[in-house]
């Protein structure tokens, strides 16, 4: 039992690394994906088109290939430590997975939400930071969680750049007892561990979305929508009510 | 139409002509709506009432023609108007939307604070104080902290219509306010608008609730291909139309064959 204990312990560093790679990672890609997302959403078509094609590469790219480039690659030109490479790398690769997210989130956002906001007199920058924004961080939380999730597991590729991380130190104190397996498994758990905590995030962030979008984000333009179709099938509003004036006065 | 002096023009749009991929949808509508009364705005599907609705809060920017308020010129469409100038017109011009259009992701509460405190720069607590005096006005002071979603879309146009007051409006535009609501839930909303209405708010109505239109409305006008085809008192517009296709329009939407 003590000698998982001191594994646990001796891995920590390497967890720590593992975390703070991850962590990195995610705070370069997700403004990056964001811009990207914008972008994508925007009416600069030379803008568009290079987005497209950096979130196509980065994405089609294997991460380690991508790791491989930023280390070998540009070390030609600078130097880069492991942890500047790793970051640097998976930081573009979180990017291009989470553009695709904010790009449908943005386009998401119900023309009405806007008009309505444009209606109260509210500034353009008012009108993103206070009713597009929320909407669109609302619904781009869960899926995002997800890209973090397998962020922080593909820190393990780091290990082939000979980055101490999780897997890396686990591999190095392996070496040492020339058991590989146990810390192997001690590593394997901890991902799990850390993993499951991000999940759990992501359902709670599920949830809340679920409690305050309910089953659709229209807010009744869906209803209207269908009630249209049933109008220009039937010729005229067929849902038309005659109110009795003596029941608007009671 | 009576003759009016022109200080106590509410809203005077004229000549309002809009366009939209070369078709033109609007060809020169014009109203003035007297301060504290309530236009009923009629006729079928795509004879542009919605569009000339938007065009009056510059939602939609007309092509051409002019929007007075108060006696004061907001708009003249062969001016570029500055987004400043826009807002300061929706200022004073609310809107009700058909699909309610609250803020998702904020509680009926934040909905009808959110332009005091941006627009009219309120504290929040006096926003709140005031938001909360408008949702009790319509009847929801105990739902405030719900979102939209938990709303029925009565409970939700009806926090739509206190968002709207919250900016304290010269005028409100209506957008078929209840065409999006189940007919057992279009009372309540109708008997706030009515409220409204008495209680001396300028108001414009898209609607097809001919019966609310007659007992809420002082004036109707029919819209039909774009064009006005007739203004005049509601009761007397829509209970005994004399023009052949208002009387159809109406007989139509009363159920008579």
């Amino acid at each position: 039992m003590q000698e998982y204990l001191d594994m646990i312990v001796s891995l920590l560093p390497g967890l720590w690394l593992s975390i703070l790679m991850a962590t990195v990672s995610i705070l370069i890609g997700i403004p990056l994906g964001f811009v990207a997302g914008l972008i994508l959403n925007g009416s600069n078509k030379a803008l568009r088109w290079l987005t497209i094609a950096l979130v196509e590469i980065f994405r089609g790219f294997p991460a380690l290939l991508t790791l491989y480039l930023v280390y070998f690659g540009l070390a030609e030109i600078i130097t880069l430590d492991r942890f500047a490479a790793v970051v640097a790398a998976f930081g573009v690769t979180t990017a291009a997975y989470t553009a695709e997210i904010f790009r449908a989130s943005i386009a998401s956002v119900p023309r009405g939400q806007v008009e309505a906001a444009q209606a109260l007199a509210l500034t353009k920058k008012q009108i993103t930071s206070r009713v597009v924004l929320p909407h669109v961080l609302n619904i781009a939380v869960p899926p995002v969680i997800g890209i973090a999730i397998i962020t922080f597991q593909g820190t393990a590729l780091a290990y082939a750049i000979g980055a101490k991380e999780l897997l890396g130190s686990a591999y190095s104190i392996g070496m040492i007892n020339f058991r590989v397996l146990e810390p192997l498994l001690v590593a394997a758990l901890l991902y799990l561990l850390f993993t499951s905590l991000l999940a759990w995030m992501e359902i709670l962030a599920d949830r809340r979305v679920a409690r305050i979008s309910g089953t659709s984000f229209d807010g009744g333009a869906g209803a209207a929508r269908r009630r249209q179709r049933r109008q220009r099938k039937t010729g005229f509003d067929a849902s038309v009510l005659n109110t009795p004036a003596s029941k608007i006065t009671q | 139409m009576t003759t009016t002096p022109e200080g106590t023009l509410a809203l005077s749009a004229q000549q309002i002509r809009k366009s939209f991929g070369g078709k033109e949808i609007l060809h020169g509508i014009s109203v003035d709506v007297k301060k504290g009364e309530h236009i009923a705005i009629i006729g079928p599907s795509g004879s542009g009432k919605s569009t000339f609705i938007r065009c009056l809060n510059l939602l939609e920017t007309p092509d051409h023609g002019t929007i007075d308020l108060h006696g004061e010129r907001v708009f003249d469409a062969v001016e570029k108007t500055p987004a400043k100038s826009v807002r300061a017109l929706r200022k004073r011009v609310g809107m009700v939307f058909q699909s309610f259009n609250l803020f998702a992701t904020h509680t009926a509460l934040e909905n009808v604070s959110l332009a005091q405190r941006l627009v009219l720069e309120r504290s929040k607590t006096d926003a709140v104080d005031r938001s909360e005096e408008l949702l009790e006005r319509v009847g929801l002071k105990k739902h405030m902290h719900k979102h939209p979603s938990q709303l029925s879309g009565g409970q939700q146009q009806r926090v739509a219509i206190a968002r709207s007051l919250a900016l304290d409006p010269e005028v409100i535009l209506f957008d078929e306010p209840t065409s999006a609501i189940d007919p057992e839930m279009r009372v309540e909303v109708l008997r706030v608008m009515k409220e409204l209405a008495e209680g001396g708010m300028t108001m414009m109505t898209v609607t097809h609730e001919i019966e609310f239109a007659k007992e809420a409305a002082d004036r109707a006008m029919f819209l039909a291909d774009g064009e006005l085809l007739e203004i005049g008192p509601a009761a007397e517009i829509l209970t005994d139309p004399s023009n052949e296709r208002i009387r159809r329009f109406v007989n139509a939407l009363s159920g008579v064959i």
